[in-house]
């Protein structure tokens, strides 16, 4: 004996899941989901074609159709520092309170879950569905916003699982393609960096020599444009050498650490364990450093100041603090208690300044290098702010 | 001992004695009270010069904007198990002041009173000037260490017995005898004088023995066995050291390998 109760839910509960495989085949249906993926697995700019997919009216439509409540899409990538770039449907106009709400959003746990996330904000509900790397970790996420209740039964997820599958595998591939393409880069740069040692660095090298021979000879001369010319040729010589052998190590040392942070720890690291002074990291800004542009020039920037600092201070302690001010943005100094620098230096072939101010102009940074009031040398790098 | 805390806090509490808050005023440490949500309810007069901010400023404030980034961690997890231990807790902690100069302190923190989580009170010793001393020990001994690692050759302290069992050996023990300084020392595996040639091992010791009996240095040069089976030249420069009454303590010195391979 069935009671009318059991038919009666067994009833809707067999069309529900008939309507719920119905939506899910429609929305299949409406999208080429391969070519997405396709289109994720070959885009070289990421923030340009997300927007665009995110737009496509078949999708906006069909979401608008089958999801009571349904307000938006959006995809969130991975930042440094635990953040996310959010990217958000092209034609949206974009709703303050959602997009400061993704940007501080910080998801600290990245693990090995599949499952989704729920949030609140305001009389918004966010669904957040998981999105994997190669590595099966949770990385990315697909989030679809309700202005209202959240659909029951997993309605949402069945409607958009081609999708979030489609995401997945595209930005899977778009990782490794990307991987590859950073592994060849850096070959290649290995690969002139030899190129270079074996050729123009040891023709530069010889060139040193003669041309400090030259130099030297000259000096014996009475006339004074030789003396000049020869002097002029041996500083060039010596500027063109450097910046050679500046390329080979720029092409040799990899930023292979995942953080900028750590990576100026273990250089900072390096330099103490080749000399007695004492070296202090006071680091108030490691999320906004790893935000920053071109973190490998950062890098080499930092090495060129420590490395003149061991060579030529004098100094006893040394300190790099970093700070982060809204208005002014990143802030890396490095000050030391040494005999200081001198206005115009005694060696006119000495051209790690030289470098250094050649990599901040390109990043578009400032740098100032001056005599501290107490004694010893100061190096401002001011990075500048990402737009 | 109670009767005399007894006594104490009676001779406090009198009208004509000290008054409580000039004692905590006059102290050399900062005492600050922190009620819940981890905001400062009080500080004395040493939180002001340490900070460089007047006490009333800081009243209500969140503790942890005074604490340096990096250790506001190191801050929650104390406080963490100060709440699960109901015990003090002692951490060191950078403070930055009101110049964003940092500031190392030794901060105790303890429950006001028994039995309740909140209030709680801390005392700040600043410790400033005992890091920045032992940095600058801990990188002269680094620069030292380093130094000695690196010099091309053995430098060793050695015992005055025929197997010239090593106290202290330099990294350039790899490179010279094929073995590392720990397989080395105190003959953990291996003696130095069984790497003395056999025909060169009494030469070694009556050589050495003669100097130190003249008190002076001794200077030979003898073949040793390295570990990949060769045999190399080795010069060696060393003396006694000697204790003020005579005693012969040890032997130190350095070897260079006069060539690479006989």
């Amino acid at each position: 004996m069935v009671n009318l109760g059991q038919l009666l839910s067994f009833n809707i509960s067999t069309l529900w899941h008939r309507s719920a495989r119905k939506t899910a085949s429609r929305a299949l249906n409406s999208l080429d989901y391969s070519d997405i993926a396709f289109q994720l697995a070959t885009t070289d700019n990421l923030k340009r074609l997300l927007p665009s997919l995110l737009s496509q009216s078949a999708l906006q439509d069909q979401c608008s159709a089958e999801l009571p409540y349904y307000d938006s899409l959006f995809i969130l990538t991975p930042l440094a520092g635990h953040k996310y770039h959010v990217h958000a449907p092209a034609l949206l106009p974009p709703n303050p309170q959602l997009m400061n709400y993704f940007e501080s959003l910080r998801i600290r746990t990245p693990g090995h879950s599949n499952s989704q996330r729920i949030d609140q904000v305001g009389a918004h509900n966010i669904v957040f569905f998981p999105l994997q790397n190669r590595e099966s970790h949770e990385e990315a996420y697909l989030v679809v916003v309700f202005k209202g209740p959240i659909p029951r039964d997993n309605h949402a997820a069945n409607l958009l699982r081609p999708l979030r599958n489609a995401l997945q595998k595209g930005l899977q591939a778009h990782q490794k393609h990307q991987q590859q393409i950073d592994q060849a880069v850096q070959q290649e740069r290995e690969a002139q960096a030899a190129d270079l040692h074996d050729s123009i660095a040891q023709i530069l090298s010889y060139l040193k020599m003669r041309a400090y021979t030259l130099n030297s000879a000259c000096l014996e001369l009475e006339d004074p444009t030789f003396r000049k010319l020869s002097k002029d040729i041996e500083q060039q010589i010596g500027f063109a050498h450097r910046l050679t052998r500046e390329i080979i190590s720029s092409s040799r040392v990899t930023y292979e650490e995942t953080h900028l942070s750590s990576a100026i720890e273990n250089t900072m690291n390096e330099f103490e364990q080749l000399s007695g002074i004492v070296f202090e990291l006071d680091n108030r800004a490691k999320e906004p450093l790893e935000t920053v542009s071109h973190p490998n020039e950062v890098l080499f920037i930092v090495r060129e100041a420590l490395c003149n600092l061991v060579r030529h201070s004098h100094a006893s302690h040394t300190r790099i603090v970093i700070t982060h001010r809204a208005d002014v943005g990143v802030s890396i100094t490095v000050e030391d208690n040494g005999i200081g620098i001198r206005p115009n230096p005694a060696r006119k072939d000495s051209f790690g300044l030289r470098i250094m101010e050649e990599r901040a102009r390109k990043l578009g940074a400032k740098l100032q290098i001056e005599t501290r009031q107490q004694g010893g040398t100061r190096v401002c790098l001011r990075l500048p702010r990402k737009n | 001992m109670t009767a005399w805390l007894q006594s104490a806090a009676d001779w406090l509490r009198s009208p004509h004695s000290l008054n409580l808050e000039t004692l905590i005023d006059s102290l050399n440490d900062a005492v600050i009270v922190i009620e819940k949500h981890n905001r400062l309810q009080y500080a004395n007069r040493h939180w002001s010069q340490l900070t460089g901010h007047a006490s009333a400023d800081c009243q209500h404030q969140p503790f942890t904007q005074f604490i340096h980034p990096e250790d506001r961690v190191n801050w929650q997890i104390a406080f963490q198990k100060f709440h699960q231990a109901c015990d003090s807790q002692l951490l060191w902690l950078r403070i930055l002041d009101k110049e964003d100069v940092v500031h190392w302190c030794e901060i105790r923190v303890q429950p006001l009173l028994p039995n309740r989580p909140y209030p709680l009170s801390a005392t700040l010793c600043d410790i400033t000037p005992q890091i920045r001393s032992d940095q600058i020990k801990e990188a002269r001994y680094r620069s030292l260490n380093r130094l000695v690692d690196r010099v091309p050759a053995m430098i060793y302290r050695s015992r005055n017995n025929i197997h010239w069992t090593m106290e202290f050996v330099s990294d350039g023990c790899r490179e010279l005898t094929g073995y590392t300084p720990e397989k080395m020392i105190n003959n953990a595996e291996l003696s130095y004088g069984s790497l003395i040639h056999d025909d060169d091992q009494e030469d070694v010791w009556c050589n050495v023995q003669k100097a130190i009996q003249d008190n002076r240095c001794f200077e030979i040069t003898y073949r040793l066995r390295h570990a990949d089976g060769h045999t190399r030249q080795v010069y060696e420069k060393g003396c006694a050291i000697y204790s003020d009454t005579g005693s012969i303590l040890g032997i130190e010195g350095v070897i260079f390998a006069l060539d690479n391979v006989l």
